[in-house]
């Protein structure tokens, strides 16, 4: 059995007795980059938890049974006591998956984490070129950055994997993109859901696709790179689909404990007490309601709805007229 | 015979996990999972021990007979030789 399908049999194995295995821990909100779609990223200081404040509450973590560890910002390089939370965490017994931009890893860096391998570096890609990256991040010089990182890591023999998401400046470079991935000859994982809004301005989301766009962007992704897979139940009528609350959790910086990292709602304070907030957590989501009608929908099937996305949407009850528009361009597409 | 430095058993959710920690580990990536008895064999295996007290261990701690004890060692140990973890 390879080592994707273990993960996934005792993170399925841990939902059946309520643990918590699976933890992301939203290091920082600050980032060295300015993307135009980002929800998370603070342009005003925020009192993040101490490093002390996150080695307990990764050690109470671990005691309620965290085995996969993801490590997210905001740019989590960017802290300058990363190596101490990562060898501390590592240590713990943990297997720990880095989210980046892949613009602040340098030699030092690589040689930490070669030392302690990580399962992967995921590096989100925001284009194929310099001109790309000053359209989107606000920094031309990051694509280099990015590049140079990229080699280090493989060079050092540390899992790469390699992001994009569904946004106007990638969908209309789509061909010179897909042809960049492919030689880099990297795993590749791809989002297709953008929110409607950039949740810290409040102001539309110019950069997300349209529901045709998003279609062709996910059949081109599909057949270049096949299924971008993440593990949900099948065709289940409970709201959570995915296993967020019940073997998943999502960590904010100021120590907030949440299904997921678009998800704010619900959330109970991990802090000072995670084991609290876990059961809390896991009986909350039982609260979270379907989308009015979903029992009967006939596009559900391809829907992309999950609670976060319809509470960004407008709401966990409503049917989102965009993921309805996605979901029946794709059925068309089935049949 | 003894298990390398560098890993740390843990139960999870039901599961046995042997995962690495530190840098002794440093070739080894990604996680073993083990059932109880397997769990049990690796417990033995932190100190040096040999195979006939690692059969008489699982003996008294399992009830099997000796055959069945033996060929379950050999097969663990075989296996931890081939992802080179014994020492």
């Amino acid at each position: 059995m390879d080592y994707a399908s273990v993960r996934n049999r005792l993170i399925r194995a841990a939902a059946k007795t309520k643990t918590p295995m699976v933890g992301a821990f939203e290091l920082t909100p600050s980032c060295n980059l300015a993307c135009k779609m980002c929800y998370v990223r603070e342009s005003f200081p925020k009192k993040e938890l101490s490093t002390a404040e996150w080695k307990t509450l990764i050690l109470e973590a671990k005691n309620a049974g965290l085995l996969f560890c993801l490590f997210t910002g905001g740019e989590i390089f960017l802290r300058s006591d990363f190596q101490d939370i990562y060898e501390f965490t590592y240590d713990l017994g943990m297997r720990i998956s880095l989210f980046t931009n892949g613009t602040l890893i340098s030699d030092e860096v690589v040689n930490y984490l070669k030392k302690r391998k990580p399962d992967l570096v995921a590096i989100t890609l925001y284009g194929i070129n310099p001109h790309q990256y000053q359209e989107i991040t606000g920094s031309a010089q990051a694509f280099s950055q990015v590049s140079s990182a990229i080699k280090r890591l493989k060079e050092a023999k540390i899992t790469v994997v390699v992001r994009t998401i569904a946004v106007q400046t990638i969908y209309r470079h789509l061909d010179d993109v897909i042809n960049y991935l492919k030689e880099l000859h990297l795993p590749v994982s791809y989002s297709l859901y953008v929110g409607p809004k950039r949740s810290c301005l409040g102001s539309s989301n110019i950069e997300r696709l349209n529901p045709e766009q998003l279609v062709i962007y996910q059949s081109q992704f599909k057949q270049a790179f096949g299924e971008s897979l993440t593990i949900e139940l099948s065709d289940c009528l409970e709201s959570f689909r995915c296993l967020a609350g019940k073997s998943s959790y999502f960590i904010r910086w100021d120590g907030m404990m949440m299904p997921c990292a678009m998800l704010e709602y619900p959330s109970f304070m991990a802090k000072d007490d995670f084991a609290r907030a876990w059961k809390k957590l896991n009986l909350a989501i039982n609260n979270v309601p379907l989308c009015e009608g979903y029992e009967d929908c006939s596009v559900r099937s391809f829907c992309l709805q999950c609670p976060a996305r319809r509470y960004l949407e407008g709401g966990f009850a409503q049917c989102s007229p965009y993921l309805k528009a996605i979901a029946t361009l794709l059925k068309e597409g089935k049949q | 015979m003894k298990v390398k430095q560098g890993f740390m058993l843990r139960e999870i959710a039901n599961n046995y996990v042997v995962v690495p920690v530190g840098k002794a580990a440093i070739d080894f990536n990604g996680i073993i999972t083990l059932n109880q008895t397997g769990a049990f064999l690796w417990e033995q295996l932190q100190e040096e021990i040999s195979l006939a007290s690692l059969q008489q261990k699982l003996m008294a701690e399992y009830e099997v007979d000796e055959k069945t004890a033996l060929a379950d060692i050999k097969d663990f140990i075989d296996h931890l030789k081939t992802n080179n973890l014994l020492e």
